[in-house]
């Protein structure tokens, strides 16, 4: 269940009467005085899963949406950010809002994100071939840096077991997101879907 | 006097708005009266932190009180007070998510110096357009995502991430049917009438029943009638008045009354067979469904009985059981005279769904008749299927077919680097000439590929030296024979290596399928391509059937065609089970497209694998190599291959 209680409003609740005819300079305080309180309810808690694992990559040869085979221990011995994330193409609710949320991320780090590898890797692999995964990657305006990786179903079940993400069967699949930065072996699994804003920070996070 | 409100509502960017909707519900009987802001002054203001000052002279300008921000109880009954004194006030909500209640003070503070007024009802004006027009823009917006001027919708998703309706929209999380579904963890809501203009009181989500007002700020805000917030998962949709008109107008019809075919005791299901087919196949296919459907009776005849006296079955259970009924279409004469006989049938009795059936040639016209009719048809038996490159809805297909041989033959050709020159030979106006055409659609795409076709005359059978003409003729290194076993019988190709440099391909399909020996052209390395279990396993996965069978004194003639209809029949049987008393075709589809958990179930095919939209469950057919004089149980080798092209 991603129900996110992000209703400010039946959680805090304010003792505010209406004040009328109140002098200007009051309201000015007022405003002043709030601003501060404001600055508390920006830090809302995350809504997802965070850990910090350590994933052994498999040593196995995926392929591209350009139909290019991509050895994914040395794909991903890269000197950049990477995030990776298991979806579908023609997956519902969930595979949609991540892949959005690659879109929104690229849109909002424009230059710099040609700096960071995007890997979605599909859980459908034998539905997902290169001519699929390039629309898709087309229908959300993917900028260089972003590769959708297919493989056979044995190679993607291995991938699926090294990141602990596999499932039987993808329509149970769960929203997980993985990032890692240059300087770590070490990969910070998401579970739950982000904003754009949450993800960035992720991101931010990283290069430290 | 009027007693209403005009509420503006200004929405961040992508962020919750709670106060129109809140104050909505503080005053019983209150109509949501909408003066929202024009989208293009909307960015506007989304743009200064100090819009609220906007909104005060907005507000002025109204000749209006007070822009209030409903935060707590007493606040509400504040507003209630003042809405009973004043007859009307203008209440502003906004900016809930982005500058939450300080804001809101601020702007009550800072306009408690315009003091309240009396307000006036403002009624938007909709423009006259018929229902017609409203429900297909509507259904545009829904499944294309695409404004009536061709823009693509406009929404965020997660709170602040834009998303266009090209990239995804209301079809890819709800369904076709509306009725939405779960997926992994997450719950897609159902959006059909019965379950919006109703109060919902599940574990997952409780709230009133939505009316038109609540539900646009449902779509526009992402919240219940309670004001309560929605999963940011359900994105918000920036939608000009008319569009969202145009959006409910169409939700309203969405699973709206059941589908044709059912009564309050029966659910006919029909399944098509037409003349010349293989009596063998065909007495195979019937029996399996009779003993299918009669299995299937018998148990919802104890359920039946379980309702009427158990204790612990409730009514509305007894709603999802009805007797399924069997039509069997015969089809007769040529299939361009198909069409009128379908519809003939299905003006007689109307069927919920097809499932199965059994034709000599094309698939298509009624692939045609369903997709027209809206029916759902489950797995026929058919190597020739309709819709191949089309985003049809309603038929669903163990595979491509022949299209999905030729396209195998092609990456396997791709792979061994062999292009050049290909001979293929078939029996026009017949299967076979479905997958020539195919392999020469296919292989245009591909650089330094070409192909000469041999159609071979009706009842003439494969000979050795014409073939040897042809392929001398064509210059061809590689050939293809799309023929039967009978075709193809006694034909040896020994000794002509020299000849045919490359591969000779045969279709499994074209052989019969499972089970039945392949004879191979003795002496020449042949290759198979087989979308079915290997032959080895055939033996062991078709047991799975065969038990019940047996206990039906059904003969065990036909493998392929009793294990795909046992599996078609199955299939319905899950599908059906699934949508319960929902009995709307187009979620039997959705319901369908979420049972991949099912597909190892197939004696046939060793891979079925299921997706939303996805119609042609087998992706990919092994390539069999063998050199022997006979299929062994065991072939030299077998490659799965699913084709990239
Ligand atoms: C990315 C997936 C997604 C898309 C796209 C989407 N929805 Fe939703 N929708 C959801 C989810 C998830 C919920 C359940 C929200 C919750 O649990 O709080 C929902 C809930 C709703 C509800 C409230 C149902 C209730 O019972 O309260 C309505 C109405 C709705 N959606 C309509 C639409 C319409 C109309 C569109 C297209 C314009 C649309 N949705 C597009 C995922 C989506």
């Amino acid at each position: 269940m991603i129900h996110i209680e992000n209703n400010i409003y039946s959680t805090k609740r304010l003792p505010v009467t209406i004040i009328r005819n109140t002098p200007f300079s009051l309201s000015v305080i007022s405003f002043f005085l709030l601003l501060t309180l404001n600055v508390t309810q920006a830090m809302a808690k995350p809504r997802y899963n965070r850990t910090v694992e350590e994933y052994k990559i498999p040593d196995i040869t995926l392929i591209n949406q350009d139909g290019e085979r991509v050895p994914l221990v040395k794909y991903l011995d890269t000197e950049q950010p990477v995030i990776l994330e298991f979806i579908f193409a023609t997956c519902t609710t969930i595979c949609p809002i991540l892949s959005i949320g690659y879109t929104n991320l690229q849109d909002q780090l424009g230059a710099e994100a040609a700096n960071l590898r995007l890997v979605s890797i599909s859980i459908d692999p034998e539905y997902d071939t290169p001519e699929v995964m390039k629309a898709y990657l087309q229908r959300y305006n993917a900028q260089p840096g972003w590769d959708f990786l297919t493989g056979s179903i044995g190679d993607i079940n291995v991938a699926m077991r090294a990141f602990d993400a596999f499932v039987p069967d993808k329509m149970g699949h769960r929203p997980l997101i993985f990032l890692r930065s240059p300087k770590e072996k070490t990969w910070v699994r998401i579970d739950g879907l982000m904003s754009g804003k949450e993800l960035k920070n992720e991101y931010l996070q990283l290069k430290k | 006097m009027l007693l209403g409100a005009t509420i503006v509502q200004v929405p961040h960017r992508g962020e919750e708005n709670k106060g129109g909707t809140a104050i909505k519900n503080t005053v019983p009987g209150w109509k949501l009266v909408r003066r929202p802001v024009s989208y293009r002054k909307k960015y506007l203001y989304s743009l200064l932190p100090w819009s609220f000052v906007v909104l005060f002279f907005l507000s002025l300008r109204e000749k209006s009180g007070a822009v209030y921000f409903l935060e707590t109880e007493s606040l509400q009954q504040e507003i209630r007070r003042i809405v009973q004194e004043n007859r009307g006030i203008t209440v502003a909500g906004g900016w809930s998510a982005c500058n939450g209640w300080l804001t809101s003070l601020f702007l009550i503070v800072l306009l408690s110096f315009a003091g309240v007024c009396q307000g006036k009802e403002v009624v938007q004006d909709k423009e006259e357009v018929s229902g017609e027009e409203l429900i297909a823009l509507g259904r545009q917006i829904y499944r294309q995502g695409i404004l009536a001027d061709g823009e693509p919708v406009e929404a965020y998703v997660m709170g602040d991430v834009k998303v266009l309706g090209t990239q995804f929209t209301c079809l890819n999380c709800h369904g076709r049917s509306g009725l939405g579904g779960a997926e992994g963890k997450t719950y897609t809501l159902a959006v059909n009438p019965a379950a919006l203009f109703s109060p919902r009181e599940s574990v997952y989500l409780q709230r009133s029943a939505y009316d038109e007002g609540t539900l646009e700020v449902a779509i526009r805000q992402g919240e219940t009638p309670e004001g309560t917030a929605l999963s940011t998962a359900m994105p918000v949709y920036h939608l000009a008045d008319r569009e969202m008109a145009a959006l409910i107008a169409y939700l309203k019809t969405l699973s709206n009354e059941f589908s044709p075919g059912l009564t309050e005791e029966e659910l006919h299901i029909a399944t098509v067979i037409s003349d010349q087919v293989d009596p063998m196949a065909e007495h195979a296919m019937l029996a399996v469904m009779e003993g299918y459907f009669k299995d299937k009776n018998a148990r919802t005849r104890n359920e039946r009985k379980r309702v009427d006296h158990g204790p612990f079955y409730q009514h509305y259970r007894l709603k999802a059981y009805r007797q399924w009924v069997l039509h069997v279409w015969e089809l007769h004469g040529p299939p361009e005279t198909w069409t009128a006989q379908l519809e003939e049938y299905y003006n007689q009795q109307p069927v919920f769904a097809m499932v199965a059936g059994l034709v000599q040639g094309a698939w298509e016209p009624i692939h045609a008749f369903c997709e027209k009719n809206e029916i759902p048809n489950v797995l026929p038996n058919t190597d020739w299927p309709g819709g191949i490159g089309t985003d049809d809805f309603y038929t669903l297909y163990f595979s491509e077919g022949l299209h999905l041989e030729s396209r195998v033959i092609a990456a396997d050709l791709v792979a061994l680097q062999r292009s050049g020159r290909v001979l293929q030979v078939y029996r026009p106006g017949e299967k076979g000439a479905f997958g020539a055409s195919s392999f020469r659609e296919t292989v245009a795409r591909i650089e330094g590929m070409a192909v000469s076709d041999w159609a071979l005359e009706r009842g003439a059978r494969l000979n050795r030296a014409e073939l040897l003409n042809w392929v001398k003729e064509a210059k061809a290194e590689t050939v293809i024979l799309w023929l039967s076993a009978e075709e193809l019988a006694g034909v040896s190709l020994a000794g002509t290596e020299q000849m045919i440099a490359g591969p000779v391909y045969l279709s499994s399909s074209m052989l019969g399928g499972v089970l039945t020996p392949v004879p191979l052209i003795e002496g020449k390395r042949v290759k198979l391509v087989h979308p079915f279990v290997l032959p080895k396993n055939q033996e062991a996965v078709f047991g799975r059937v065969r038990v019940w069978l047996e206990s039906r004194n059904i003969p065990l003639n036909d493998h392929r065609i009793l294990g795909q209809t046992y599996y078609a029949c199955m299939m319905l049987g899950e599908g059906l089970m699934h949508i319960r008393r929902h009995f709307y075709r187009d979620y039997l589809m959705d319901a369908l497209d979420h049972s991949n958990a099912k597909a190892i179930y197939s004696v046939n095919y060793p891979r079925l694998s299921y997706g939303p939209g996805q119609r042609y469950l087998a992706k990919g057919a092994f390539i069999i190599e063998e050199t022997a004089p006979e299929m062994k149980k065991s072939p030299a080798s077998a490659t799965w291959i699913v084709p990239y092209l």
